[in-house]
């Protein structure tokens, strides 16, 4: 569903962020893409939804190239970045609507649309709130309630529950976990949460320095790496941290 | 498209500060219109040049106001987080970036409208309005979106709405320059030049010969050219900002 | 008896001077004369053109002779910036022979309410005289048509009524307030 070959990203300083990226996501995944701080996954997913051009190699989203300025594969995608600014002088259903019309969703739809994303992330008591009253928490429900407004197929959400407290983040993991069940949604998810990938992704692609170190089904590479690591049960985070410390690749 | 639109008329036209700025635009123009029978030396000048004062005025605050505007339309979604979101959609840059232009001419017609009744009393005994309002939408229009362009253009450039904003108003002080100088100065060297391509400057002279001297369409279209190059020019500049609206990479 | 002669030959000869004075006096090297308007009473806005003649009353060629209007606010007993009555470009006459007549136009719009005096004045750069003509009397008068009830009706009405959309705009805006 969302294929990125050979995805590079050199500035004009000579600097890499992302080197020679190769991943592929399948229909339905919960996509988890890891990293440290400065690993490249910012740029990554801004490559992988268009907003930025890449040096080299090509992006395909459900066999359409992802371009800057491609309407089509705009509505086949919602994106929360990770610096997500709203509206303060909106309401949070103010805020939905007006998404709704620019993806171009169906006038006569939008209505009962918006009521239903509302509901969906848990908004509909505070939709006619001003945005600029919400907690940060409310503000992420906002966030990926604007993401799906359009009924996108693939959603990608860069970093969902920075600065949230372990409430708001179950709530916002329930909310991603239902929207894949439920809606069918695949999901491409950047964070450096390693707990929180574990437990909701299915698949994961561990990054450093721009570099893709590992990249696989997650039962998979627990059960790979036990031989690695000489643990019966390793978790994410002990395969993390032997590759981004010991700079140990490989693919299972 | 219209429903960026309908957002950029709400978020600054009929914003708190939008409409403050039409009231104190309203007290602005009262106490100038007053100040036309109230000043003795204001009151002894003829109607035409109470007018041309007046028209002046609107068009420097016009100017002003829309710069300012303009100047932090794009910085300041870049600085709020919500830039991203907008380049994501559908839209085109082009589009996003005419979006805000309709929302600056909306915001300069609203001052525009505000100025009528103005202009109804200071013309009042004269059959001038329909001049003044020829002139304010043929040449003042053109005149206030054409900086508002570039401002618009400069805060796409530039991520800092501050320094657009600085950018806009040195531009404008630029070129309205002669209207400081002395004639002599205006007459040879470098404050010549200046009043030969400056905007502005063709503004107030197109003002001064399609009221006062009363000179025919062809003059006026001459007088107005330098106007019109720059609207060609700051359209041309906005265009080329579009393509540049976007983001380097991780920041 | 010689010193008697002495005197009355200086006085003759000193009348014969003066007398050449006077008649210098009485006929200028350069005359100035405007032809029309002889006067101006009008209200502000009157536009016209002032014809004066330069005449060169000398048995030599005058070159590069500037003619320009001056004027004096005799009701303020001001100075008078030119730009603003749209007067403040000379004619040039490039040379005026022994004898010879020119006849100038000088456009000028009166804008301010006021007494003046107006001049054509004449000036050579190879000579650090003027000429200048007789003073017309110019009235302008004040001007009626703007309605001083209008003015104030429309600078109080027009505030308030922004006024209004602006206390319309924050009820508006206040609804959306959580309570």
């Amino acid at each position: 569903m969302i294929k990125a070959t050979n995805l590079t990203k050199q500035y004009d300083n000579g600097f890499v962020a992302v080197d020679s990226l190769n991943l592929q996501v399948n229909k339905g995944d919960i996509y988890g893409f890891l990293g440290p701080n400065g690993a490249g996954k910012t740029t990554t997913i801004r490559m992988l939804n268009g907003l930025i051009e890449p040096s080299d190699g090509s992006v395909t989203i459900e066999e359409k190239e992802v371009k800057s300025e491609n309407a089509l594969v705009s509505k086949l995608i919602g994106v929360l970045p990770e610096s997500h600014g709203y509206y303060n002088w909106m309401t949070g259903r103010e805020y939905l609507k007006l998404f709704a019309e620019l993806y171009g969703v169906d006038k006569k739809r939008i209505k009962s649309r918006v009521e239903e994303v509302l509901e969906w992330v848990g908004m509909a008591g505070k939709a006619d709130i001003l945005i600029g009253q919400y907690s940060r928490g409310m503000r992420q429900r906002i966030g990926i309630a604007k993401t799906i407004v359009h009924e996108p197929s693939i959603i990608f959400l860069d970093e969902p529950t920075l600065g949230l407290d372990p409430q708001g983040q179950k709530d916002i993991q329930s909310i991603i976990t239902r929207l894949n069940q439920e809606q069918n949604v695949t999901v491409f998810i950047t964070s450096h949460l390693l707990k929180e990938i574990s437990e909701i992704c299915n698949r994961v692609a561990i990054v450093k320095q721009g570099k893709l170190l590992e990249e696989g089904y997650l039962d998979e590479l627990i059960k790979g790496y036990r031989l690695v690591l000489r643990n019966e049960n390793p978790t994410l985070e002990d395969i993390f941290f032997s590759l981004t410390t010991d700079e140990v690749g490989g693919s299972i | 498209m219209s429903s960026l639109i309908k957002k950029e008329i709400r978020e600054h036209v009929f914003s708190r500060k939008g409409v403050w700025i039409f009231f104190a635009i309203s007290i602005l123009f009262s106490g100038l219109t007053y100040s036309f029978i109230s000043v003795k030396e204001l009151s002894l000048l003829a109607q035409v040049e109470v007018n041309m004062t007046f028209m002046k005025a609107l068009i420097g605050i016009s100017i002003l106001v829309s710069i300012i505007l303009g100047s932090t339309m794009v910085s300041g979604e870049r600085e709020q987080g919500t830039l991203e979101s907008l380049l994501l959609t559908p839209l085109s840059k082009v589009k996003i970036i005419l979006s805000k232009v309709v929302g600056i001419l909306v915001f300069w017609l609203i001052i525009s409208v505000i100025s009528i009744p103005y202009f109804y009393a200071l013309t009042y005994g004269t059959n001038m309005l329909l001049t003044i309002l020829s002139y304010l939408y043929l040449i003042g229009l053109p005149l206030v979106i054409s900086f508002s362009l570039l401002s618009l253009a400069f805060s796409t450039w530039i991520s800092s709405s501050k320094n657009a904003t600085l950018l806009s108003i040195v531009l404008f002080l630029v070129t309205a320059i002669p209207m400081f100088l002395s004639t002599t100065m205006k007459k040879s060297g470098f404050a010549h030049l200046v009043d030969l391509l400056s905007p502005v400057s063709a503004s107030m002279l197109t003002l001064k010969d399609w009221l006062v001297n009363r000179l025919g369409f062809f003059f006026i279209f001459m007088d107005s050219l330098p106007v019109l190059c720059f609207l060609a020019i700051s359209i041309i500049c906005l265009f080329y900002a579009s393509k540049k609206m976007d983001f380097l990479g991780g920041e | 008896m010689l010193k008697k002669a002495g005197i009355v030959l200086a006085i003759l000869l000193g009348f014969v001077v003066t007398g050449q004075n006077a008649f210098a006096m009485e006929q200028p090297n350069v005359e100035v004369k405007v032809i029309s308007p002889t006067q101006v009473k009008d209200y502000p806005g009157k536009e016209t053109t002032v014809k004066a003649q330069i005449t060169n009353h000398t048995n030599q060629s005058i070159k590069d002779l500037v003619v320009y209007i001056t004027m004096a606010d005799m009701g303020k007993k001001w100075t008078v910036n030119l730009e603003d009555y749209s007067a403040d470009k000379p004619e040039q006459v490039k040379e005026l022979k022994p004898g010879e007549t020119k006849e100038i136009s000088l456009p000028i719009r009166f804008v301010y309410t006021s007494n003046y005096y107006l001049y054509v004045t004449a000036a050579s750069t190879h000579s650090l005289d003027i000429y200048s003509s007789n003073g017309i009397p110019i009235d302008i008068m004040g001007n009626t048509k703007i309605n001083p009830t209008i003015i104030q009706v429309v600078s109080m009405g027009t505030p308030l009524i922004v006024l209004v959309f602006v206390g319309l705009n924050f009820t508006k805006n206040r609804r959306k307030r959580v309570a």
